[in-house]
């Protein structure tokens, strides 16, 4: 049986200051999270439980 | 198509527009959620949370202070957000407040409860691992009660919003010191009493000068339910056992003679200054009133010189107990 599916006619293109608000928010996020594993790990030495791996 | 080109479904999705000028993508960008953080309030927190760190009996390791100190600065921070995230409504109507990302309409309300709560638990957990857990249990605390307790139960309910609303901006030092001793002490309740009892004629005499700001929201500060007269006296009052509350320092041994002699000038130009707002009309006018907080009309400058003062008062109140900590060991 075929699946019904609207096929999308419209589409919106971002403005130039929508991309580089994302762009921005994007390297934000991902140096967020790097801060964060690296923070735990360290935490986790710090408190003398270190992983299995090292 | 380019790969940053979105699909506007035919349901009505608040991104679709028909215009095709923009795909309606927040322009909120870094600086927009350090702003959700409230800074200012979040410079405060971080010095008083290091002196509660500094003064504490024992020591903490290097690595694990700072953590400390971050994980309470980002848990401030979540509590501000989530703070903005409630307030929105009433922060679009305010002078002080319009400016705040989501009454400029840069983000989306969903976005700042999503920031706010994640670093809520980020920040708890991580304290929690790099400290103890008791620490751990006062941020959450300090949070739950800002959020909650102050934010959405008080704030639009009663004058002594911020007179109860104050305890969590005073947890911090208590934070601080129970990051290294796990435990709540004496000392760590007056450091907590210090600013608890500085908040209400801190925010009273900003609320003096601001009257139609928070009037016009419907907040019911003390100044637009009690009037500005009560207002007066009770800042007066409040100043006094302010006084009387930095005493304790000495009793205890948390400040010595550095810390007296400091803490005396300081609380008599506090006492000064409150002496004057309470001598003057401050309040009384209800005109339109200029948007800086440092701009007012001339029978409310007693009140913005109260204010102003108030806050080096807070920092120089800590430095004190700093600086007496590490010149003469106090403790």
């Amino acid at each position: 049986m075929k699946e019904y599916r609207d096929k999308p006619t419209k589409f919106a293109e971002p403005t130039e200051a929508e991309v580089k608000a994302r762009t921005k928010r994007n390297i934000a996020l991902a140096a967020g999270l790097l801060l964060f594993v690296i923070l735990v790990f360290v935490t986790m030495v710090s408190r003398g439980e270190l992983p299995n791996a090292v | 198509m380019r790969s940053d080109t979105h699909i506007i479904p035919d349901a009505p999705v608040g991104l679709a527009s028909d215009d095709l000028t923009g795909a309606g993508l927040s322009l909120a960008g870094p600086r927009d959620f350090f702003q959700l953080m409230k800074p200012r309030v979040m410079s405060l927190v971080v010095f008083t949370a290091v002196i509660g760190l500094l003064v504490a009996p024992g020591s903490l390791p290097i690595y694990n202070a700072v953590m400390a100190i971050v994980c309470i600065a980002v848990g401030a921070g979540a509590s501000g957000a989530l703070n903005m995230w409630y307030d929105a409504d009433i922060d679009a109507q305010m002078t002080r407040t319009k400016k705040r990302p989501l009454p400029r309409g840069i983000m989306a309300p969903r976005t700042a409860l999503t920031f706010g709560l994640f670093l809520s638990v980020v920040s708890v957990w991580m304290l929690g691992l790099a400290t103890n857990y008791v620490a751990a249990g006062l941020l959450a605390f300090t949070i739950f009660f800002y959020v909650i307790i102050y934010t959405m139960w008080l704030k639009r309910r009663t004058p002594q919003n911020i007179v109860i609303g104050g305890a969590p901006g005073a947890l911090p030092p208590m934070i601080g010191y129970a990051s290294v001793t796990g435990s709540v002490t004496i000392d760590s309740t007056i450091l907590f009493l210090i600013i608890f009892i500085w908040t209400p004629p801190h925010f009273w005499a900003l609320a003096l000068y601001k009257l139609s700001d928070y009037g016009r929201v419907g907040i019911p500060m003390m100044p637009n339910v009690a009037g500005p007269k009560s207002t007066r006296n009770q800042i007066f009052g409040y100043s006094i056992v302010l006084a009387a509350t930095c005493a304790a320092p000495v009793v205890t041994g948390l400040g010595g003679s550095i810390y007296a002699f400091g803490a005396a000038i300081l609380n008599a130009g506090f006492l000064a200054l409150a002496f004057k707002v309470w001598r003057s009309r401050a309040g009384e006018k209800d005109e339109v009133q200029p948007e800086s907080l440092y701009e007012v009309q001339k029978g409310d400058r007693d009140a913005r010189n109260l204010f102003a003062y108030s806050i080096i008062y807070l920092f120089a109140m800590f430095a004190l107990i700093g600086a007496d900590h590490l010149l003469t060991g106090a403790i």
